[in-house]
């Protein structure tokens, strides 16, 4: 069950973004560029001269006159050259202008994404807080762990560490994941039933949390206790439960049709874009994004483009599930 | 419990195969055009040779004509022509390389914003991720 938290967990994988080093190494051809036309015209000069001389030579010409023949031929070749050089001394300034916003920008992105394990636990710790009580608690467990999880995957597979940490040892640390995590599972709905939740307080203890990956994990976890208490084989308990959906009545389903302008919403639904949407949607609710910034991101995106519709019920579907996020100027 | 929602990410894994796509056609199209002022400049520099030799022969007849064949002023004149066929090499070099070095840059310019794109595409679809670097 993913929540708010394993987006705090994710790498982006540098050669998934391999662009981001491109502009380093873009420009190059242009230098080369400049260069290979020095040296040809370097070249030609050099054969131009030796020529001129040469023919000189073979009629008769004085020696003397060969330093002014060399000059006369030479001089339009060395102000081509020198006009080379000035392009190329321009176009690297172009270059070392660019190359210097480039880092800056990426100074910012660093800044604004933690570029280590450390500064992302950071962050983690901020979410930890944001969440809090008891879900906040079994987060924090289930983050450390999965740190810890990809951290010796990270390690084992460059080979760092790796004869420290034999395939044996990783099992046991994941059966030991496993334990914990199956003890927090189980600690929730324990937690819920000890504070003397009914069907009335569950609500109000649900309704108190606008996340709803922990919502649903919370009542999950309840159903799946309940049925394995009443006997059923866990298996098919596990294997039963569905994924959380809101029933959305006919009434403002109507009413989110005539708003946004179409005879039928489920037309829009099925389509590849709202589904894609809907994706977008998790992980934007999930990273705990403001639906300005959502709207930006998806106005932004081109698959979206020209399909109002569907970006107005995917916007829809975004302030649904995070009702307190309000529309902002 | 998908540790990376990135990659299970559609729309994130779309806008990367875009920005992949676009590069890849970016990098294409600079070279092929490249490749044409290549073939122009390896086109026009054997005229302007071709062109020098014939006008030398021009000024060595008029000279051989007016029986000044073997006159420093004869070696000066062919001296010159070949000074201005340098700079019409020069220039039309320069013009080439120029527009290489100006396709270049519009591809630099390109992957920038191409990788502008990506970084905030990283932030916009996984707030919470980090980068490593190097």
């Amino acid at each position: 069950m993913a929540d708010a938290f394993d987006a705090a967990t994710t790498k982006i994988d540098q050669s998934r973004l391999a662009l981001l080093t491109a502009i380093r190494q873009a420009g190059t051809a242009g230098k080369a560029a400049y260069e290979a036309g020095q040296a040809d015209l370097a070249a030609q000069r050099q054969s131009a001269v030796a020529a001129a001389l040469a023919a000189a030579g073979g009629r008769g010409a004085p020696e003397a006159l060969s330093g002014q023949l060399s000059q006369t031929v030479a001089q339009p070749y060395d102000r081509a050259r020198a006009s080379l050089t000035a392009g190329l001394a321009s176009r690297q300034g172009d270059l070392a202008a660019r190359q210097a916003n480039s880092e800056s920008y990426l100074g910012e992105v660093a800044a604004a994404v933690p570029i280590t394990r450390a500064a992302a636990e950071r962050q983690l710790a901020e979410l930890r807080a944001r969440a809090g009580g008891a879900a906040g608690a079994s987060a924090l467990g289930r983050d450390r762990l999965a740190l810890d999880r990809e951290k010796f995957e990270y390690e084992k597979g460059k080979g760092q560490g790796g004869a420290d940490l034999s395939d044996s040892e990783l099992n046991n640390r994941l059966l030991g994941v496993a334990e914990i995590q199956k003890e927090q599972a189980a600690a929730k709905p324990a937690a819920l039933s000890k504070a003397g939740f009914g069907v009335k307080s569950l609500n109000s203890w649900l309704n108190d949390r606008p996340n709803e990956a922990v919502r649903r994990s919370a009542v999950e976890t309840l159903a799946r206790n309940a049925g394995v208490a009443a006997g059923i084989d866990p298996a098919r308990v596990y294997g039963v439960v569905p994924p959380a959906k809101a029933a959305v009545p006919a009434g403002p389903q109507a009413a989110l049709a005539k708003k946004i302008g179409v005879a039928d919403l489920g037309t829009i639904r099925r389509s590849a874009a709202y589904q894609a949407g809907v994706e977008a949607v998790n992980v934007g609710l999930q990273g705990g994004m403001s639906l300005n910034d959502f709207k930006r991101f998806i106005n932004a995106d081109p698959q979206f483009a020209n399909q109002p519709k569907t970006v107005a019920l995917i916007l829809e579907e975004f302030g649904r599930r995070f009702p307190s996020s309000q529309p902002q100027a | 419990m998908p540790l990376n929602p990135l990659a299970a990410n559609p729309a994130y894994l779309a806008f990367l195969r875009e920005a992949g796509i676009g590069d890849a056609e970016a990098a294409t199209d600079a070279t092929t055009r490249t490749e044409a002022i290549g073939a122009e400049l390896a086109r026009r520099l054997p005229r302007i040779a071709e062109g020098g030799v014939r006008e030398r022969e021009q000024i060595s007849g008029g000279f051989e004509s007016r029986g000044l064949l073997r006159s420093g002023q004869h070696e000066l004149s062919l001296a010159r022509q070949r000074g201005d066929e340098g700079t019409a090499v020069g220039d039309t070099m320069g013009a080439g390389v120029d527009q290489i070095a100006e396709l270049q840059a519009a591809l630099a310019r390109r992957r920038a914003e191409a990788q502008r794109r990506a970084a905030e595409g990283a932030l916009r679809f996984a707030p919470g991720a980090y980068l490593e670097m190097g």
